[in-house]
This record gives C-alpha cells, structure tokens and sequence, in this order.
C-alpha cells in the first residue's frame, strides 16, 4: 500500500476523523457532566450562526450572498454550490432538500429558507432548535414543535430545558412530566444524515465519501446540551421538593430523569454513541441521588451502587470498542464502509462497531 | 441507464410486483382460520433431518461433495457461484456469510453448514426455523432458539405455533404468556438482508439483485398467524367451559402478538404490518362488535376494524402510486430509497419515494 495511493490517504484521514470525533463525543459527555448548568456556552462558541428572526419576519437573502457562518470557514465545502443548486431545483425546494444544503454547505440562508417556507415541518423545527437562538425565537419554535408533533417527547424535554434555563421551575416539571407520558421520543438526526448522503450522492461523491459527510452532525450536538440541562436542573427542583417534605413529587422527578435517560440509549434515541453516552450521564446524575445501597424495582431490583458500576463498564467497553477498530477501519474497503453504513442505520452505531470488530477478527483468523 | 441496468430494474419492478401481489394475497385469506395441518405440503426431504448433529458435526455432505441443492427448478442465481465461494473463504465461513451465501443461491448445503457449524447462533436458528422440518427436528430448533434467546418473545411464539399445530393447545398457551412478559421480538430479516446485500456488493451487484433473504421471510410469517388460529381456538374451548377470564388473556395475547410484529425491528417491513393488522382483525372478532373496549383506546371493534381496511387501503394505494416510479430511479435514488427502508422501514421508504416523485412532476421539472 503506498503513500500516494489516494484510497489509503481518504482511509487514513477518514480514521482520523472517527477517533477525533469519538474522543470529542467522550470529552462532551465527560465536559457536559461537570459543566451542566450552562452546557450550550460552549456549543454556541463553536457554532458562529446567527440567531435568525422568525420565519413570518424573515427576508429570504440571495442564495449566493456568503453568509456570517461560511466566511473564515476553515474547511470548504465538499460540494459545489451549483451542484447544491440544481438538486434544489430537482428537489422542488423541498425542506428536506433545504436543510440537506444547510449542512453541506453551512450556508444559513438555506436553513432560513426552510424555516420561512415550512415553519410547521418538525425536521424544520427541531434544526432550528439547534441554533443559537434568542429565548424569544427558541419559545416559538418551541411551541411550533410540540404542536406539530404532540406525541414526539422530545420536543417537550427541550421546552422542559428551555423553562428551566429561564428559571421557570414550575412549567419546566409540567413539560418534563408530559414528555414522561408520551411513547415517542424522535430527533430527526438520522433523518439529517440521510438527506445531506443523498445530496452527496447526487453531487457524484463516491459511496466512500458520501459517508464521511458529517454537517448534519452539529444539529444532534445541539440537541444534547439541553438534555444535561435538564438533567442538573432536575437535581435542583429534586432538592426543593425534599426541603417542602413533599418526598412524593421528588420521586417522580427522579423517575422522570430515568425516563430521559432510556430515551436517549433506547430506540431511535440511543442510534449514536454519543447519544448514548449522554443517556448514561444523565442516569449517573439520577443514580447519586438514590441511597446508594437500596434496590429499586426501576432499576431492575439493582442498588444504584450497582448499576453505577454497569455504566462504567459500558463505558470502558465503548472505549476499548472504539479503540480496537482503529485499525479495522484502516482496512475496510468501499464495499466494507458501505455494509457499516448500513448497518449504523439499521442498528445504530455501536452494533455497526460490534459488526466491524467482528469482520476484522474473523479477516485476522483467515489470515485475509 | 444502460441496456443491463433497464434490465435489472425491470427485473427488479417484476419481482416487487409479485411480492407485493403475494403479500396482498396472503393478508386477504389470512383472516381464514388454518384448517389443514400446513406440513401437507412440506418437503419430503427435511433439511433438517441432517441437522440433528450437534455443533462440530457435519449434518450434510461438505460443499466439496456437492450434493444436488434443493433450489426451485427455474432459478437462476444472479450471483455466481465461484464468487459466493469467494465471498465466504474471505468471512472466514461465518454464520451470517454461509446465510447469504445460502440466500443468494439457494443451495441448502451452505445452510446446513451452517446449522451444524453454529448451531447455537440465533440467526441461524430463525433461518432453520422458516424452512420445511419435520415435528422433531422443528422442535429441537425451537429448544435451541429459546435457549439461545431467553429474551426474545419470538422464540416462544414459534414455540407456541408448533405446539397449536401438534395440539398441545395447554402448552402452547403456557409459551403465549411467557412470549408476553418478554419485551423484545427480534426477527433476522433485516439481518438477513443486509448480509445479503453485503454479497451482492462483494460480487459487484446492487443490492436490488438480493432478493433470496425474502424467502425465509415469507416462510416464516405463516407461523405467527397459526397462533393467531391457535388461539381462537383455545379461547373457544375457554368460553365453553365457562372460563371467561382465561378466553380474555388469551385475546390479550393475540393482540399483544399483532402489536409485536408491527414495531420495532420487525415492523420495518410492510408484509409485517399486514400480517399485524391480519392478527389485530381475526381477534377483533372474537369480541362484541359494537361495544367500546378501554384496550382498544375506548373503540368498538367495528370502529378499529374499520381502521384497519383504511389502513390497508392506504399500504395498497402507496405500493400502486410508487409502483411506476421503481423503473425510473436512477442509482443515486435508489440508494436513498434502500437507506430509507433500512432506517425507517418500507412505508416511510415508499412515501419518500412518492414525494420525490411529486417534487419531480411540479410544474417545471
């Protein structure tokens, strides 16, 4: 194999990115955990987009005109504007075809399009939700969330941080303990992915290059923080309760922070790791509060002495998991990432890992 | 789009058809209770007859003493088979390659070499289970299945069919409540397709041209539904000893069935949704029509009935409206259409489809 085989230097760099964004994903999580009282500081640094105004105000720029977030942009984009442009026209301008071309080009002129055009699409929604936007605009896409997806708990979890931010205690437990009554818990990340891939594919990315995609990933970091958020206030409200003598109401908060952290590690919540790590945060913090040596019938008749220890060992195995596949990846063909593709949509990303480990250890018993 | 591409589509768009004919087919008289024992028409040969060797024994000739595979008579494999051989030194024979292996050219001996290399590996029990075995050799699958699987429901429903289907209606009914204190329901269809996939990459193909997995599938789907028939039944004989009670937690059991075989991993295909909706129907009418039961959200069953049709109706309007559609996909699309289907399921994958063919007809395109 040699240097300037481009396939070995895409691979390598393609390595690189993984490692750096799972040790971005555990710093997040281990970050996020001595930081939650204000866990979007550090998102809004990073994340140089400008708050929009809402939709029904919002003049819709020159598709063209560079926008605050593209000029210093360090990376270029992967694909042409013209290219982002004529699947535009071929998607009709569609809110999936829009927020496709947000996050590839980082080009907030599109997300605003979208957000002009399909202020009650709840992909439209739950993206601008991930921007730094002022209270005011955040309560009203808020609210456009929970209506148009009123069994989708999430949108209740991020109005539940929302109140909590502002110091509204009281509507923030109403939210948290609706969102506990709801089955659903849906983020439209996956949705995200596949959008912008396609685009990619569009734009003659080859299938390798098509999974390497990752603009879509800054809108699942933007709906974390407000979990944590959640999570420590939570641990606040929890406090009151106890001090009022009202035992009852601290429970059910208890439970309902539980609750937060199944939907992020279960279902559709729980198909990225960091999603998971996040889930696993959120029950640490839950978990302190319970006397250490009583088993509770939510958690599986463990003490939470217990399952604090299960939790660090799934964590040390995320590790190890992600550490061993570091030189799996470095031999995965085309066909290889593909196969992994499918199966971090299928299963999410952690049994496309397993899936990985496994290829590898059966290529080193054949010798392959 | 070249000549061999428009052939493959068009290939391709036949076999959806037919599939999707079948389905349809099979949702229709499903509603039909199972009067004939389904092994009538059971192969003669049961494979699993050489499969009741224990791991590390070879239940069949090797692939280097080929026998004749039991494959249809007309089938063509679309993958060669030196390539399938390829495929599997490069995976070491594992369990999943071995299944795609078998599923792509229908050859039974990479089965059994399956079965006899892995014989505690589930998915390769589920793909035994959805073949033709004789009540021995089924019921040592099923053995195998729940052990290897304590918490899959599945297992125990495939349980409780072959017990139904041999009478021991007691036993069966013991496996049903067992099936419902289990949380997950795990089939290897998907699994199953994706190795397949996989194969069809590795020998330059798309996935459009990896169409075996869908076999075991549909093989295996019967089997719930005679447990839908098991337990009317059953629930029958309950009312006539006057056991009211039991006759209703057996109808929870059908319903929690129905709901099972809807969600999760399962319910990404839209066959499931109709054997769902099949299993919901032939409870429903076990009960009073027009009363309103709190289980069924405060609906009558006629009420939920009703739904269903519409619900049907709605799957049947989606498959005509995309149906033309298939034959124009570029390759690109066809790509996000598969990608939809594995993240989201068919239906979601057909509606994608169908917006994307509206966005394409607005007026301009």
């Amino acid at each position: 194999m040699s240097i300037n085989n481009p396939k070995w230097v895409k691979t390598l760099l393609a390595t690189i990115a993984l490692v750096l964004v799972g040790a971005l994903a555990l710093r997040f999580v281990s970050v996020g955990s001595r930081n939650a009282a204000a866990p979007s500081a550090a998102l809004a640094e990073s994340t140089p987009v400008e708050s929009p105004s809402r939709p029904s105000r919002m003049p819709l720029l020159n598709p063209n005109e560079q926008t605050d977030a593209e000029a210093g942009e360090a990376d270029q984009p992967r694909i042409p504007r013209e290219k982002v442009e004529e699947f535009l026209e071929l998607r009709n301008r569609s809110a999936a075809s829009l927020l496709a071309g947000f996050h590839a080009l980082k080009d907030t002129n599109l997300l605003y399009e979208a957000a002009a055009k399909f202020p009650n699409d709840p992909q439209v929604q739950w993206t601008m939700l991930a921007q730094p936007l002022n209270p005011e605009d955040r309560r009203e896409w808020l609210n456009r969330f929970k209506e148009s997806s009123p069994e989708n708990s999430l949108a209740y979890y991020l109005s539940a941080a929302e109140h909590f931010k502002s110091g509204q205690s009281d509507t923030a437990i109403k939210d948290l303990l609706a969102a506990g009554n709801k089955s659903q818990f849906k983020d439209y990340a996956m949705a995200a992915m596949l959008d912008e891939q396609e685009l990619s594919r569009f734009a003659g990315l080859t299938p390798f290059e098509t999974m390497q995609v990752n603009g879509w990933a800054s809108d699942l970091l933007g709906e974390l923080p407000p979990m944590k958020l959640v999570a420590s206030s939570i641990l606040e409200a929890r406090t009151q309760y106890l001090q009022a003598g009202d035992p009852a109401s601290a429970d059910a908060l208890l439970q309902a922070g539980l609750g937060l952290s199944d939907r992020l590690t279960e279902g559709e919540g729980g198909r990225f790791v960091i999603s998971q790590l996040v889930g696993m945060a959120v029950e640490n913090i839950m978990l302190k509060q319970m006397d250490a040596n009583t088993r509770y019938d939510s958690l599986g008749g463990k003490t939470p002495t217990e399952r604090q220890a299960e939790l660090t060992q799934q964590k040390a195995d995320f590790r190890t998991l992600t550490t061993s596949l570091t030189s799996a990846y470095a031999a995965m063909s085309e066909s290889d990432w593909q196969s992994y593709s499918d199966r971090m949509k299928t299963y999410g990303e952690v049994e496309a890992m397993k899936w990985l480990q496994q290829l590898a250890a059966t290529r080193a018993a054949s010798g392959k | 789009m070249n000549d061999t591409r428009r052939i493959k589509m068009l290939a391709v768009v036949a076999a959806l058809v037919v599939l999707g004919t079948l389905v349809l087919r099979f949702a229709g008289s499903s509603s039909r209770p199972v009067t004939s024992d389904p092994s009538a028409t059971a192969v003669t040969q049961s494979p699993a007859a050489h499969s009741t060797a224990t791991a590390g024994q070879m239940p069949r000739p090797m692939p280097e003493e080929p026998v004749e595979a039991e494959t249809d008579g007309e089938f063509q494999p679309r993958i060669p088979r030196e390539k399938v051989e390829e495929f599997l030194q490069l995976r070491n024979r594992s369990a999943p390659s071995l299944l795609a292996g078998f599923h792509a050219l229908k050859d039974t001996n990479l089965l059994y070499e399956a079965a006899a290399k892995f014989p505690n590996n589930p998915q390769v029990q589920w793909t035994m289970l959805a073949q033709q075995l004789n009540s021995e050799e089924r019921r040592k699958w099923l053995d195998r299945f729940k052990q290897s699987s304590p918490d899959n429901s599945l297992a125990n429903y495939l349980s409780a069919a072959e017990h139904f289907k041999s009478g021991k209606s007691e036993d069966a009914i013991k496996e049903l409540l067992k099936a419902s204190g289990k949380k997950q329901f795990k089939d290897y269809a998907m699994a199953a397709m994706l190795d397949e996939h996989e194969l069809s990459r590795f020998a330059s193909l798309t996935p459009m041209d990896a169409i075996g997995w869908e076999s075991s599938v549909s093989k295996s789907r019967p089997l719930l539904k005679m447990v839908a028939n098991g337990i009317v039944e059953a629930r029958t004989q309950y009312l006539q000893t006057g056991d009211a009670q039991s006759a209703n937690t057996l109808l929870q059991a059908g319903l929690d069935l129905a709901g099972r075989v809807t969600e999760g991993e399962s319910g990404r295909f839209l066959s499931s949704h109709m054997l769902g909706r099949t299993i919901e129907a032939i409870m429903l009418r076990q009960l009073e029509p027009d009363t309103h039961y709190d289980f069924l959200g405060g609906k009558t069953p006629t009420e939920r009935l009703a739904e269903l049709k519409q619900q049907a109706r709605d799957d049947q309007a989606l498959v005509a409206s995309v149906r033309s559609s298939y034959g124009t996909l570029a390759e690109a699309d066809c790509q996000s259409y598969y990608d939809r289907m594995k993240t989201y399921g068919d239906v979601e994958a057909m509606k994608w489809l169908q917006q994307l063919a509206t966005n394409r007809t607005a007026p301009g395109k």
